[in-house]
Formats: C-alpha cells, sequence, structure tokens
C-alpha cells in the first residue's frame, strides 16, 4: 500500500511547557488518531529544544512514537543550553541550602564535645584521666579541623550574601531573576533570543527541503509566520485571535510581551495559503471580516468530542462506580493539596464538599468576573451550598481577586491551576455542574463532551460556536444563557441543579450523537483537506511504497 | 468482662494471601474463633482485597451479634454498638495501619490491638505517617494503650525505623506462605518477561515503575501482570486475569523480574515465582537479599546485568536458567510456614501475657465519675447562652437516663456583671458552673505544654489557647465540648474535643466575614474529634465550605426551651396593634431591607399594624453610629410613617418581653440568614403565628415545630412590605393551625436528651 506523507509544523518556544498548552492536548489527540491511519504517515518538524518535550508528551498520553517521524536540529544552540545550566545551577543551589553542610558540621562537633563531656563526667580513677586525656589529644585535631571548616563554611557563606548584597542591588537582582525565568521578555536579550530562534528555523527548513515526498503541511496555530516560507502546500489553523475582539481586555491583563506575537499571527495569516477553523463563527468573523480572507480558502473543521471518562474509570471491581467516585475524591484531594493560589489553604479540605466546575485560563473572553457575580448571588440569596472551582491563576487577573476578597469568596471559589489530565476528569466527574460563560470561543468549548464524557450535566453560553454544535432549539433553551446577564446565567445555574436528572438525560442524547465525532474524524476530514490542497502538487511527488 | 481460656480474635484485614497464612498460624496456637471483616470500603486501595465467610462458622458468639459484627465497616465506619459487641466477646485485634482505624480501635477496644505491618517503602515510617494523620496525636493514642497495644510487624527489622514509643511495643510475626510447597511446573516456552505491576492507571508509583521498566528493558519481549482498574494503551499489559489464566503465564513465560531494592517491603510475587520454578531474575539490595544472600545467580546489582541475564534466559541459556531455578528454592526457607510458628507461638504468648496484666483491676479509689465540661468561648448571652445551657443539661440528663451518670461543667467567661445568678437561672442545679479566662501560651510555652503531656510535636511556631480556670485548665474534665469555633488561636491539644457550631454566618454575611479570622474558626473544626450542628444547612454548609469529613458530622435535633413552663401570661396592654420585630445591631439582621419594606407598609399599602421592635441595644437603631447602620438613619429620618409607627422598646426583661409577645399579632423574622430563631418557636408556644425570612434553617424550623410559618424574601423590601400586609389579615386564621401543648412535649429536653448522651458517648 502507497502511503502519503504530510508533515507537521511545530516551533513553541524553549521556554514553553508543551504539556501545559491547551494547543498540546489538540496536537496529543490529533496525533493518537493519526497513529492508526495506515495510509498516511505524519512527519513533525521541531526545534531541537521541542523533540525531547515531544516524547515526553508521546509517553504522557501513550502515543506510539514509532508511527511519525521527527525531524529537528540534532543539537541545542549553545546559548540555550548555557542558558539551562544556569537555571539547573540556581536549583540545585537552592537545595543544597535546605541541607547546608554548616548544620551537618555544627551537629558533628556537637556530638563529639557530648561524648567527651560523658565520659569525663564517668571518669572514677587516674589512669581512666590519664587514658580519656590521651584520647582527648589525638581527638583534639580532628575537632579543631571540623570547627574551623564550620568557621570557614560560615564566613564564606556569610561574605558570600554580603558581597552579593553589595554587588546587586534589588532592581538588578530583579532583573538577573527575570533574565533566568523568562529569557525572550527582556529587552536586552530579546533580540539575541530573536536571532537564535531564526537560526533554529533556518537550520529546520534546510532539513524541511529536503524531505521531497512529504506533499503538504499543517501547522495547527497561527503563531509562526515563518511556516508561510516552506515551499509545499500549507494548511493554517487559526483557532482564534481574541485580542482583537477583546482589546481592552487583553491590552490591561498582558503588557507589551503580546503584542509582537499578535503582530505575528497577523503576519502568519495575511501570508497565509490555505486556512482552517474549528468554527463558522472564527471563520467569517476573524479570517473574512477582519482579515480579508477569501472564503474558499478558510475551512471550518469542528472538533471532535474529547472524552475523559477513561481516565478515571474504574472497572473489573465489585462496584465500579463507587471506585470510580472514591478515586475521583482521592485525586482531588490531591489537586487540593497541591494548590498554591494565594489567599486560602485548600490542603485541609475533604474532598466531599459539592461545587461547580470551569475549567479554563483566565482570559478577558472567559467572563469571569460574571461567572463570579452570579456565584455570589446564588450563594448569598439562593443559600445555594456549593463552591466553585476555576483552573485559572489569579496572577494575571486582579480583578477576579479583588472581586473575590471583596465579596469574601476566598473560602468558596477554589482555584486549582494546573491540573493534571486525570485530575481534570476527576473535578469534572465530582463537580455537580459544568460551566461554560465564555463570550467566545474559537470552536464549541470542550466542556461540554468532556463534561458528559464522565456523566456531569453542562450549562454554557449562548454563543454562535456552541449553537452552531447544539442546534436543537429545546436543549438549547435549557442549558444556554446569555452571557451578558449574569442574572440570567445564575437563574439557568440554579435551574440546572434542580433539574441536574432531567438535564442530563436529554444533554446524553446529544452528547451520544456528537461522541460518534471522534478525533479519527477529525484526523480524515484534515487529511482530505491535505489531499486536497495538495493535489497539483502530488503529481510531481513519487509516493514511498 | 467475658474472659475465655482460648482468645477469640478478630482479623480486621482483607488481604487474601496473608489471610490464607495468617488465619492458618492463629488455628495453629489454639484460635479457634476468629472474626473476619466483611465490608470493605469502596476505596482503590482496597480494590484487590476480598471477603471470607468460612471461619463465621467456627464463632460461638449468638448469631445477632455476628451479623451486626458482619454489616459493620471495620475500616473507620464502626459504631458503638459494634465495638460493644466486640469487647464482650473478644479480646485480640489484628488492625491494619489507617488512621481512622487506629482512633477508632483505640478509643474503643478494650483488648490486645495488634497493629499488623509489612513495611513501608523507603525510609518511611509508621510512626511518622501517623504522627501526620492524627495531628500529631499518634504517640499519644499509642501510649495510652499501654501494654494493650503491639506493633505487629512481618519482618523483623521494622521497628528500627519507628520512634520508640512504637519500637518498644514490637513483635514479630513473621509473613510467609501458606502454602510453600514448590510446585514445579515450569515450562517457559514462551519467550518473554513477566513482570508484575498493578495499578499503573491509578498509582503514581506504580506508573513511575512501569515507564522505568519500559525504558530500561527497551527492546525486551514482556508480560505485564497485576489487576489495572483503568486500561493501558499497552498490548503487553494484561490487566486482571483469572487464576489459572495467571498460573499458565507463570508456567510458560521465560522469566520473572522483580525491580524492588526496597529494604523493608516485598511483594508476594517472586515468592510466587520461586514455588512454581519460574526463573527469578530480582534487583540486589531489597529484601530479597536478607532472604537469600549475596551470592544468587538470579541478584542482578545493575540494571544493565539485569538486562544481560535477561536477554541470556529468553535466548535459552539453560546453564543459567538451572542455575538460577536450584539456587532459588533458599528464598522460600524464612517464609514457609513451619518456620514461622515459633515466633508466632512466642509472640502470641507475649500478647495474652500482658493483656492480662493490663486487664488486672485497678484501685477503686481511682475510679471517678467522668466529667465533661460545655465551654461557652465567648461571653454570649440570648439565644446562644441560652443554647448552651441546655446543651450542658441535656447531656446531664441524657447520662442520668442511661444509667451513666457523669459530671457535666458549664464553663463560662469570668464575668461577674455578665454570668451571674440572674443570667444563670435556667441551669440546672447537677450542673455546676466554672468561671475561667482564656490563656494564650506562646509558642515556646505550647512546645513544653505539649511535650510535658506527651506528644510527639516536630515544633511549634504558634500560640495556643487554654481555658484558664486557675486549677488545671480544665484537664480534670475527660472531653470539652465548645460551643462555636471562635477562639483567637488553636485549642492547646491536651483534651479532645467537640465543636457545637450553630451556623456559617461569615460565609453569607460578607461584613462579619471582614471581622473574623475565617481560616482560625475552620481549623477549630478541623481539630475537633467530632462537630456537632443542629440543622441540616449548618450539616451542609461543614461539608460544603469548611470541607470537614462527613464522618467527623453529627446532626442533632434542635434543643429549645420549655416556655411553657413560666406559666400564663399576662397580655400587654396596648393601645395599638401591633407585630413584634426582635433584633438587634449585628449586620445579618438586615435592617436596611427591613425599614424599607415597613415603609413600603406603612406608605404605600396603608398597613395599619404598629411595630414594635425589641432586642439588645435595637433601641439604638434610629441613631446608632455603627458605620453599615447609617442607611437606616437617613430612611429613619426622611419617613414620618416610619418615625410614628415604629416604636423601639430596646431589650425586655424575660417577663415583660413575653407579656408584649402575648399581646401581638404576630411575630416578624426578617433576618438574612442565621441558624433559625428561638422567637419563632417562642411565640408558637404562645399561640402567636410569625412572618419569617425564607432560608434554609427556618424552613428546617419550621417543618420540625410544625410552626405554620408564612414566608418572604429578605432580600425583597417590596414583597416584604406585601407580606407584612398580607398577615395583617391572615394571622388570626394561621393561630388556630399552631401546635398544642401535646406536640411540644416530643420536642421536650427529656425526650431529646439520649440522642445528645449517644453522641457524646462515641467521643469519650
Amino acid at each position: 500500500m502507497s502511503v502519503k506523507k504530510y508533515g507537521i509544523y511545530l516551533a513553541y518556544s524553549p521556554t514553553v511547557d508543551l504539556r501545559s498548552q491547551g494547543l498540546s492536548r489538540y496536537l496529543g489527540e490529533f496525533l493518537k488518531a493519526a497513529q492508526k491511519r495506515n495510509d498516511v504517515r505524519f512527519v513533525i518538524a521541531c526545534p531541537s529544544w521541542l523533540s525531547p518535550k515531544l516524547l515526553e508528551l508521546f509517553q504522557e498520553l501513550e502515543i506510539q512514537s514509532s508511527c511519525f517521524d521527527i525531524i529537528a536540529p540534532s543539537r541545542k544552540p549553545l546559548i540555550l543550553r548555557f542558558y539551562e545550566g544556569i537555571a539547573r545551577l540556581r536549583t540545585r543551589r537552592q537545595k543544597r541550602i535546605r541541607f547546608g553542610l554548616g548544620q551537618r558540621l555544627k551537629q558533628l562537633l556537637s556530638k563529639l564535645i557530648t561524648d567527651l563531656m560523658l565520659q569525663l563526667t564517668g571518669v572514677r580513677s587516674t589512669l581512666q584521666l590519664i587514658l580519656l586525656l590521651l584520647e582527648i589529644v589525638v581527638l583534639l585535631p580532628i575537632a579543631s579541623l571540623v570547627l574551623l571548616l564550620f568557621v570557614v563554611s560560615k564566613l564564606v557563606s556569610k561574605i558570600g550574601r554580603l558581597v552579593m548584597e553589595w554587588c546587586l542591588t534589588l532592581r538588578l537582582k530583579r532583573y538577573l531573576k527575570k533574565l533566568i525565568a523568562f529569557p525572550q521578555r527582556l529587552f536586552s536579550v530579546t533580540r539575541l533570543y530573536e536571532l537564535m530562534v531564526q537560526t533554529e528555523v533556518s537550520l529546520m527548513h534546510k532539513l524541511i527541503t529536503d524531505q521531497k515526498e512529504i506533499l503538504a503541511w499543517y501547522c495547527q496555530t497561527a503563531f509562526w509566520s515563518h511556516f508561510n516560507r516552506l515551499p509545499a502546500p500549507r494548511l493554517m489553523a487559526v483557532p482564534d485571535v481574541f485580542p482583537v475582539h477583546f482589546p481592552v481586555g487583553f491590552a490591561t491583563m498582558f503588557d507589551d510581551q503580546l503584542l509582537p506575537t499578535l503582530h505575528e499571527i497577523e503576519n502568519a495569516i495575511r501570508g497565509g495559503d490555505h486556512f482552517v477553523t474549528y468554527s463558522e463563527a472564527i471563520k467569517w468573523e476573524t479570517l473574512v471580516d477582519r482579515y480579508q480572507v477569501a472564503p474558499e480558502y478558510t475551512h471550518v473543521i469542528h472538533h471532535g468530542a474529547n472524552c475523559l471518562d477513561h481516565l478515571i474509570t474504574v472497572s473489573g471491581s465489585s462496584n465500579d462506580q463507587a471506585y470510580t467516585k472514591s478515586y475521583c475524591r482521592d485525586l482531588l484531594k490531591g489537586a487540593l493539596t497541591k494548590s498554591v493560589e494565594v489567599g486560602f489553604s485548600t490542603a485541609h479540605l475533604e474532598s466531599q464538599f459539592s461545587f461547580l466546575f470551569y475549567a479554563s485560563q483566565f482570559r478577558p473572553h472567559k467572563n469571569i468576573l460574571s461567572l463570579l457575580k452570579s456565584y455570589e448571588y446564588l450563594l448569598r440569596q439562593r443559600y445555594l451550598k456549593h463552591k466553585l472551582i476555576l483552573t485559572g491563576t489569579t496572577k494575571y487577573s486582579s480583578e477576579v481577586m479583588e472581586f473575590i476578597t471583596t465579596h469574601n469568596l476566598q473560602y468558596d471559589v477554589l482555584f486549582l491551576h494546573n491540573l493534571s489530565l486525570q485530575e481534570l476528569a476527576a473535578c469534572y466527574h465530582l463537580a455537580d455542574l459544568a460551566l461554560n460563560p465564555s463570550l467566545s470561543e474559537g470552536g464549541c468549548p470542550f466542556t461540554f463532551t468532556e463534561a458528559l464524557s464522565v456523566g456531569t450535566p453542562v450549562v454554557m453560553a449562548r454563543i454562535p460556536v456552541t449553537e452552531e454544535i447544539i442546534t436543537d432549539p429545546a436543549i438549547q433553551q435549557r442549558m444556554l444563557f446569555d452571557p451578558y446577564d449574569w442574572k440570567d446565567m445564575a437563574e439557568r445555574i440554579h435551574w440546572a441543579l434542580t433539574h441536574t436528572d432531567e438535564l442530563l438525560t436529554e444533554q446524553k442524547k446529544i452528547y451520544l450523537k456528537l461522541g460518534q465525532r471522534t478525533w479519527d474524524t477529525v484526523v480524515d476530514e484534515h487529511i482530505t483537506l491535505l489531499d486536497k490542497i495538495s493535489e497539483p502538487y502530488s503529481k510531481t511527488v513519487k509516493f514511498i511504497k | 468482662m467475658h474472659q475465655p481460656k482460648v482468645p477469640r480474635v478478630m482479623w480486621l484485614l482483607n488481604h487474601m494471601t496473608a489471610r490464607k497464612f495468617e488465619i492458618k498460624q492463629l488455628k495453629r496456637l489454639g484460635c479457634p474463633e476468629i472474626f473476619l471483616p466483611k465490608q470493605v470500603p469502596d476505596r482503590p486501595n482496597f480494590r484487590s482485597t476480598s471477603i471470607d465467610f468460612s471461619e463465621d462458622a467456627h464463632l460461638t458468639i449468638p448469631p445477632e451479634a455476628l451479623e451486626k459484627l458482619n454489616a459493620t465497616d471495620w475500616y473507620g465506619g464502626t459504631d458503638l454498638a459494634a465495638w460493644e459487641i466486640a469487647n464482650r466477646y473478644f479480646d485480640i485485634v489484628f488492625t491494619i495501619f489507617d488512621a481512622e482505624t487506629i482512633k477508632s480501635v483505640a478509643q474503643h477496644f478494650q483488648g490486645a490491638i495488634l497493629l499488623r505491618v509489612y513495611g513501608l517503602a523507603g525510609s518511611n515510617s509508621y510512626g511518622r505517617i501517623l504522627e501526620s494523620l492524627t495531628q500529631n496525636q499518634g504517640k499519644k493514642i499509642v501510649e495510652s494503650l499501654g501494654r494493650r497495644f503491639w506493633f505487629a510487624q512481618a519482618y523483623p527489622q521494622l521497628h528500627e525505623l519507628e520512634p520508640d514509643y512504637i519500637a518498644r511495643r514490637s513483635l514479630y510475626l513473621p509473613l510467609g506462605l501458606a502454602d510453600d510447597q514448590i510446585n514445579d511446573n515450569w515450562q517457559g516456552g514462551d519467550h518473554r518477561v513477566f513482570f508484575i505491576c498493578p495499578d499503573i492507571g491509578i498509582n503514581p508509583y506504580y506508573k513511575a515503575l512501569y515507564n522505568q521498566f519500559i525504558q530500561n528493558f527497551r527492546g525486551i519481549p514482556y508480560v505485564i501482570g497485576g489487576g489495572q482498574p483503568i486500561p493501558i494503551a499497552d498490548a503487553n499489559v494484561l490487566g486482571f486475569v483469572p487464576r489459572a489464566v495467571f498460573d499458565d503465564y507463570m508456567r510458560q513465560l521465560s522469566v520473572m523480574f522483580y525491580h524492588s531494592t526496597e529494604p523493608n517491603h516485598i511483594h508476594y510475587h517472586p515468592f510466587e515465582a520461586v514455588r512454581a520454578g519460574m526463573p527469578l531474575v530480582f534487583m540486589a539490595g531489597g529484601m530479597l537479599d536478607r532472604f537469600g544472600g549475596r551470592s544468587l545467580p538470579g541478584r542482578c546489582r545493575s540494571i544493565r546485568e539485569a538486562r544481560q541475564k535477561l536477554q541470556r534466559i529468553l535466548k535459552g541459556d539453560t546453564q543459567l536458567i538451572q542455575q538460577i531455578r536450584q539456587s532459588q528454592a533458599c528464598l522460600l526457607e524464612p517464609m514457609k510456614f513451619e518456620n514461622s510458628v515459633q515466633a508466632w507461638q512466642e509472640g502470641f504468648n507475649r500478647v495474652r501475657q500482658e493483656l492480662a496484666q493490663a486487664r488486672s483491676p485497678r484501685p477503686a479509689l481511682l475510679k471517678r465519675r467522668r466529667r465533661i465540661a460545655v465551654i461557652l468561648p465567648v461571653a454570649y448571652l440570648g439565644g446562644s447562652l441560652r443554647g448552651t445551657q441546655l446543651l450542658a443539661q441535656a447531656i446531664a440528663l441524657g447520662s442520668q437516663q442511661a444509667g451513666e451518670d457523669v459530671e457535666v461543667v458549664f464553663a463560662h467567661l469570668d464575668q461577674p456583671d455578665v454570668y451571674n445568678q440572674n443570667s444563670l437561672e435556667e441551669l440546672d442545679a447537677s450542673v455546676k458552673r466554672r468561671p475561667y479566662q482564656w490563656r494564650v501560651l506562646d509558642p515556646q510555652q505550647a512546645r513544653r505544654a505539649m511535650l510535658y503531656f506527651g506528644l510527639e510535636i516536630p515544633g511549634v511556631v504558634q500560640s495556643y489557647q487554654v481555658p484558664e480556670d486557675g486549677m488545671q485548665q480544665l484537664m480534670d474534665c475527660d472531653l470539652w465540648i465548645l460551643v462555636s469555633d471562635r477562639l483567637q488561636f488553636p485549642l492547646l491539644p491536651v483534651r479532645p474535643y467537640v465543636v457545637m457550631l450553630y451556623d456559617y454566618l461569615q460565609r453569607h454575611d460578607v461584613q462579619l466575614a471582614h471581622f473574623l479570622n475565617q481560616q482560625q474558626c475552620l481549623d477549630v473544626a478541623h481539630a475537633a474529634q467530632r462537630v456537632f450542628v443542629t440543622t441540616q444547612f449548618t450539616f451542609d454548609q461543614a461539608i460544603h465550605y469548611a470541607g470537614i469529613p462527613e464522618q467527623k458530622l453529627r446532626r442533632l435535633p434542635m434543643l429549645i426551651p420549655d416556655f411553657s413552663a413560666h406559666g400564663s401570661r399576662k397580655i400587654s396592654r396596648s393601645q395599638h396593634r401591633y407585630f413584634l420585630w426582635s433584633t438587634n445591631l449585628a449586620h445579618h439582621k438586615n435592617h436596611k431591607n427591613a425599614l424599607l419594606a415597613l415603609r413600603h407598609y406603612y406608605e404605600e399599602l396603608e398597613g395599619c399594624l404598629h411595630c414594635y421592635v425589641t432586642g439588645v441595644n435595637s433601641q439604638q437603631l434610629p441613631n446608632t453610629s455603627l458605620p453599615h447602620l447609617q442607611p437606616l438613619i437617613a430612611l429613619w429620618e426622611t419617613s414620618a410613617a416610619l418615625r410614628s409607627q415604629v416604636k423601639f422598646l430596646g431589650n425586655l426583661p424575660e417577663m415583660s418581653y413575653q407579656n408584649t409577645l402575648a399581646g401581638s399579632e404576630f411575630v416578624w423574622h426578617p433576618t438574612r440568614v442565621d441558624n433559625g430563631t428561638f422567637s419563632v418557636v417562642e411565640a408558637a408556644q404562645y399561640g402567636i403565628p410569625a412572618l419569617s425570612s425564607d432560608y434554609p434553617a427556618m424552613r428546617e424550623m419550621d417543618a420540625q415545630f410544625n410552626l405554620q410559618l408564612s414566608w418572604m424574601n429578605p432580600h425583597d423590601p417590596i414583597q416584604m412590605g406585601q407580606q407584612l400586609r398580607t398577615m395583617e389579615f391572615q394571622a388570626k386564621e394561621i393561630r388556630t393551625k399552631l401546635p398544642d401543648e401535646a406536640q411540644w412535649v416530643n420536642h421536650s429536653l427529656k425526650h431529646l436528651a439520649g440522642i445528645y448522651w449517644e453522641a457524646i458517648r462515641e467521643c469519650l
């Protein structure tokens, strides 16, 4: 059988943790489904720093690495290795501080003195005393050495600290700290960083040029305008460009760091070839209206159902349902214990409480404040017993934190940031209701299938991307609310909580239908599209046997 | 107590392989009667356990007792009745290492307690875990058991890592195989490695082990055994297979690899391999070194060596296979049944001897009446004080009814102007008063006090508080009952305590929350042995707001004063028809909406009834300086109707209040939320109906006492006003539906005291 080869283009920066990216979840699901196709083989091109991270992602998501080819420059740039070395050193130094040498020497010396004093107080004869003095004479040099080492280690650490404090002003310290954490954000190294990325991209492109049998390239994001320089047909996914619709929100939430990214996205779109979006809304309102892309070059491929049940469903026990619940409670307890958000400590909470759940980062279009208003109303005026669990971090949203503290919600609204996939599934399963008040999304929010896959009903914002998928007016009436009206949101939540079984029964019917659209379908549709855009090109390329 | 010659044993574990061996040992020791637990919690770590009824036939205890024991969850969900049966018929308990189970056994079982342990990973110790799971009470718990406690270790070295209080109570009861005969059916035709690694999907330890195995032995064909509750996307992972299939793999696969280098823990499967004649390749440094020395040919010092040996075996290196098979039988020696008999015999004799010593009767003069302190931590008055007195009386009365007379001490702050003969006139004479002051111990003092008390504490960084009664800080009391969670610091953990929680107002009242150390309140409840609540609403808040485990909560019926005992009342001679609003200056009393409602009632709806306002400091309402009441002043000043119709009576004396109440048309309760108010109950006892805010606790009160309450929305002043107007006409009719005297008997203290005493008994 002839096997067609298509390429996947990735160029995330070195500081990106691939596993914490929403897009990498999409990539994971895509590759999982792609590995089942015997007639197509995907080649992944990426920078040198990304290939080990990619293999880690494969392992975590149980993707067979043998089903894909990875092409990347063989070694990381020296400058990057230097930076990573400093970062490692810093971690090691912190560890060492915790188990200091000085402390151990102090203990040893104290033990030595105690032993000698014990012997001295037990002396009953002159002979014993002479023997003991002899022992002291032998031990004295050792003890002196230990003492000396102790004093020297103390002195060195003190002098080091003084020198550090003297040399590095607070500002400089902060600058260095920032440099290590986010080198790409500092003006002085920005240029260096950009040059490194540019060189890496050139190397990648060289390797890609050698891959003559690849019929077309697919890029799952519009972050990289250099994707447009590839010589073969190209398909670029544009999940969304939210800052253009929420300019004030993004302008106040982020500093200038986002501007170049947006600029890059716009360049990528303007220089693009073929596009894929996850919804008609993004196709028309973003690509066609905002960037004047011709509609015939923009294709809509909806998401597949994102099911989480396989991550938590226990089987083969005497009571699978109860074990699953209990396992999920353990997972939630673990997530509560590691939560490090400012404010209220969640570590001591038992995981038996009821809660509402909204899984999302905090971004201006996520409508978190309206959700909080609704929740506060339900809690205080309708005596709702539930907590609200959010998965964003308040680090970037001072308004959220302010609302929380002003309204004394820090004990009821919990922020479980950085959940593992299993913990996410557990939260969905244990929640009485999943929510999604988002004002805008790239495609129908995963909330629906993720929650339903583990048996939890959902209420969501009435936005076009959702109405594209949930089309039945009767069920729309029951599960959608006006996201610009917090009271409507509150009423919908309240209704859903008092009609859980009824809502769940109806939503399960839709879920069963949506569940038929798996990631296999999504991959098939992408391949069909890649076939289509590469048709003229493929005539000049031989298939591999 | 019943003392049979042959002790009856409760083996409260559900581990299948250990059960076969240990029950056989117990029988050999002459213990024919053994109880095995039949209820297993739905927790993932209990998933691979099993239930065995076969020993029930040998038990000579009454069938109903056995039925109760069989229905009991011994892993933390054990009730008093089950422990009473256990104490009546059994002498020795084997228990697993689980904080809740240990606490329950230690608190209630009066025989020998054998904590059965099979070793932990790395350098972790049971003592350390116990301290962490019991908020540093582990040492105290263990030491309180004296010679009845045993650290029943399966391997002789386990106590070496333990703190002294555990190590000195160690007892070696070796673990072994019930069936220790070599049954060599091994054929080895399937050239793959057998590696046992269960629970990959749910257990991070096994997940890491699996990843490590795949990485270390890349290229070597393998089969992974062990149940997988969550399927793994690897065709070589078997998941659960029936025993016959498992045995077949043991026969056919070429070799088993055993990874563990843990010095204190070992799995069963390497022994099963040896028994089945399957070659075992294992890593050095683990417990197998203790069993078979360091010269076995299957032993590997590195992964590289293990890879080489496995590859040689898979390629059919018969010399190596034979060397391993012939030499590895020695690993079974310490696991053989007969080789463990002597250690079990000696260990069991010690248990029996020391149990007899522990049971020797104490001198009668040391026995004393148990004492329970009911502590009011803040200078509360009104309903809270009344509720605390009722609680103290209920405990005293309940214990008397149960024939277990205890002494109840009512501890209140030493403020004679607040707590005196008048304010405590309702307190029964059998309840003793004890004034105290809170004493705050700095971290150093607290640390010393805890060390003297016998707690194993790593370090103390915060202050603690303790009730200073000028004597022994209430330590003469066996249990403390704290009425509310309002403490400034944690309570010095020198006595178990229960918290009586009436509400979590701070969850609904932002103003109150800002004046409260909420975390501290939550911590107080979390550290309590039990938390008592009186409404389902507060019960729910405790779980869903405070995160308190449900097992710790007890919902008790509301106690109400017997107002009818005060005799008939003179109806107040007022020139007006009026309704009564009983309030104070607290924020949750919803004054603003109440006043808006009244204005609407008078100005828009032309309401005819006057409003009489009573309660502590209520006369200050129209001219108070409290910030949250400032909007009221403007309302008051701009409404002539309010000024002419609303009359502030202040805090009336008891009798005067009751006269006023008896003369009213109805009682108005516009509070936003709380744990319910007695005022509507009192009103109902006088035949007066009430219009109340609609919130959960009031709904519950209405249902419990059949109060026939009328409802209004406390957040909607217009609707509140309309309801006032409606009540003008409906109050008369509602009066006829209120409960009569006979119905109040069911809610009397006498009737409910027993329930309170049962809840307290669980904590003693």
